[in-house]
């Protein structure tokens, strides 16, 4: 099993024709996500790649081909509309790749995301994959392997970092949540090491937080309060410098609380064997789990 | 981004919140003008525009004494300090050693409070809503109360899709004692103009701190600063115009306008590197290394080659760096695209510094290919700890 998509998951990917969608869109279909339709205003009735349905409207989508996941490519401008229209369309999950949506826009889009049962990841966010079901999003498939340990993380790169680690080691996956790197965002770090603690197939959970926001914290109240499955987790931006942003909009250190220290000690405070360096992820994970890397 | 004080002050009046009367100079021919149109006052503040805290209880570099904020009973005090300061450096525990320059002066009349409050606007990452922060103890450190006295602190959240409701404000008025009929419609129409200047330009901060309330019952934002968030800024010309690229490093301007997200650093080994989280886990083993990082660098998800190419530009031309280290994963970027930038940017000449490798994720090989064959001396790694290992050798070669 894994959490949120599976190999049933029916996607839209919304922008598909964009250059950046048809590329990942390609990738993902030769995952064997099932991509059933494409979303793009003013080229409903083509085909993507000869192939894929598209539709005008997300409506239109989801009452043709059942679709229940939106993939979100769209520039930021227009995304957070995207977003809106895929919650109005009742998309069961929307997974939101786009960088750059002002926090404005996306405090909108949690209002109405309060209000409904769409599940929201990112943006600004790798996507999710559930290795060998299903994939949705722009992560490099070669490095996954299917297996049990779950990866939540605020990041795409160390994310991969994390994953072709464990699978070098020998170490599968239940499913990879990007959550995304903005600091207004949809499923929360707590929210996902929620769904991995209540997964029968999830062994283990390995958190890549970084500096900025309390959200990590919030995860380690979790943990100590409610996970017995082993924990493992590295925070970027241990020397980063305060007050400046480091790449995602949501990193930046503003006050003694979102720094990297504070988070490690509150993650260690939970039980939670943190890394302390980037490439010991898998090792920390496997020690604390109690098995052997390859 | 980041504006100076007069320019918040300027935005602040045009939301109806109440500031003191000022004149702005930005060049040595308009400080008697500006003197002039504020009338004769029995004290002039004068104030050091730069983007940076802690003004009061800095230093400048050349010429003058004191700090960068400053009261005095004169108009030609005050023409003097404006002199003396423009153009000068000014020097906070907040700017590093060599200060931050002096863009512009602002002297305006000196309130005098009765009472001092905090105000802002920013988003909760917590609750995901605007909150307002007020608090009856205004004019020092927001941070130091937040730590030592957090009960003095006041949170209002906004729904924003309804946006800032009556009661709140009255509610927060009570609170903060500024009830009484005449003060609450000042007070109602100050926070009404914060909130509207937070939302409709996409602001990440709006702080007045210290409002003041005079003895004769007015309200005055005495300090404002207000921050954009970066996302928003594509919507708003009139705030792209404010930015003052003078208060940034020139390296992370030229970065800027390519896209790249670039923080300078004060080591010798450059970082190529994509992805905020990589990027800051390759800056951090760096350090745990004791090897210092030149840079903070995220190529971004779609960053074109030629933006790749002016990153090695700006990593090359950084006089400090001894070494380049490279780190991409590809997943949204491409390993071959990386690899064409770097053999962009060098022009068909040779490597001039030590380049250690490391391309993993989406058209790794075809990169690592790419560099193979044009660079020869580059080192390449497997890895995250064979990197860490081989930037070692190479620096210690």
């Amino acid at each position: 099993m894994a959490i949120i998509v599976d190999e049933k998951t029916k996607i839209a990917v919304v922008g598909i024709t964009g250059k950046a969608a048809t590329f990942h869109t390609r990738h993902c279909i030769d995952y064997g996500a099932k991509i059933v339709a494409g979303i793009r205003p003013g080229k409903g009735g083509q085909k993507f790649d000869d192939s894929v349905p598209i539709y005008d409207t997300a409506g239109g989508a989801v009452k043709e081909t059942g679709a229940n996941a939106a993939l979100i490519f769209v520039p930021p401008a227009g995304a957070a509309d995207a977003v809106l229209e895929a919650i109005d369309a009742a998309f069961e999950v929307i997974v939101c790749i786009t960088e750059g949506i002002p926090s404005t826009d996306m405090l909108r889009v949690k209002e109405r995301l309060r209000n409904s049962d769409s599940t929201l990841i990112g943006p600004n966010s790798p996507g999710i994959i559930s290795p060998g079901k299903t994939k949705l999003g722009i992560m490099p498939s070669y490095i996954h392997k299917p297996g049990k340990v779950g990866v939540v993380s605020r990041s795409g790169t160390l994310t991969f970092e994390t994953v072709l680690q464990l699978t070098n080691g020998g170490i599968g996956q239940s499913t990879c949540v990007g959550i995304g790197g903005d600091g207004v965002h949809g499923l929360s770090h707590r929210d996902v090491v929620e769904l991995f603690n209540e997964d029968p197939d999830t062994d283990g959970i390995i958190m890549v937080g970084e500096i900025g926001g309390e959200e990590e914290e919030e995860a380690a109240e979790y943990v100590k309060t409610h996970v017995k499955k082993p924990v493992a987790a590295f925070i970027a931006g241990v020397t980063a410098p305060p007050g400046r942003r480091m790449g995602h909009a949501g990193a930046i250190v503003s006050g003694k609380k979102s720094g990297a220290s504070y988070k490690i000690a509150a993650l260690e405070r939970a039980g939670i064997a943190v890394a302390k360096n980037p490439a010991r992820i898998a090792e920390t994970y496997a020690e604390v789990a109690g098995i052997k890397l390859k | 981004m980041k504006i100076h004080e007069f320019q918040a002050k300027k935005l602040l009046a045009a939301f109806s919140v109440p500031v003191e009367r000022g004149e702005t100079i930005g060049n040595l021919e308009e400080i008697d003008l500006a003197i002039g149109r504020l009338g004769p006052m029995e004290r002039y503040a004068v104030k050091a525009q730069v983007h940076a805290g802690g003004r009061g209880l800095g230093h400048f570099a050349n010429d003058l004494d004191g700090g960068g904020v400053r009261i005095v009973q004169s108009k030609e005090e005050a023409a003097y300090l404006a002199r003396r300061m423009l153009g000068n450096r000014l020097i906070t525990k907040q700017t590093g050693p060599d200060g931050a320059p002096v863009s512009a002066v602002y002297i305006a009349e000196v309130v005098e409070p009765l009472r001092q409050f905090y105000l802002s606007i920013l988003i909760d990452r917590g609750a995901q809503r605007p909150v307002i922060l007020a608090s009856a103890d205004g004019g020092g450190n927001i941070e130091d109360l937040a730590e030592n006295n957090p009960k003095k602190i006041l949170r209002e959240y906004i729904v924003p899709t309804f946006g800032l409701e009556d009661f709140q404000i009255r509610k927060l008025a009570f609170e903060l004692n500024l009830g009484e009929e005449s003060l609450l419609e000042s007070f109602s129409l100050a926070l009404r103009g914060m909130w509207r200047l937070f939302w409709e330009k996409d602001a990440s901060l709006v702080e007045i701190n210290p409002l003041a309330l005079t003895a004769d019952g007015r309200l005055c934002a005495i300090d404002g600063k207000i921050n954009f968030e970066d996302n928003g800024l594509f919507r708003h010309a009139d705030v792209r115009e404010l930015r003052d690229v003078a208060q940034e490093d020139p390296k992370e301007v030229r970065a800027s306008q390519f896209g790249l997200n670039y923080v300078a650093l004060d080591g010798t080994v450059a970082c190529l590197t994509n992805g905020a989280g990589l990027a800051m886990a390759t800056m951090d083993m760096l350090n745990a290394l004791k090897i210092k990082p030149a840079n903070f660098l995220d190529l971004g998800d779609n960053s074109p080659q030629s933006a790749i190419a002016e990153a090695v530009r700006i990593l090359l031309d950084d006089s400090q760096v001894q070494c380049i280290l490279v780190n991409i994963f590809g997943g949204a970027m491409r390993g071959d695209i990386v690899a064409g930038g770097i053999l962009d940017a060098l022009g068909g000449k040779k490597m001039p510094l030590p380049l250690v490798v490391r391309i993993e994720g989406a058209n790794a090989e075809e990169g690592r290919e790419i560099l193979r064959g044009a660079i020869p001396e580059a080192v390449f790694a497997d890895g995250m700890a064979a990197l860490g290992d081989k930037i070692r050798r190479a620096m210690d070669r």
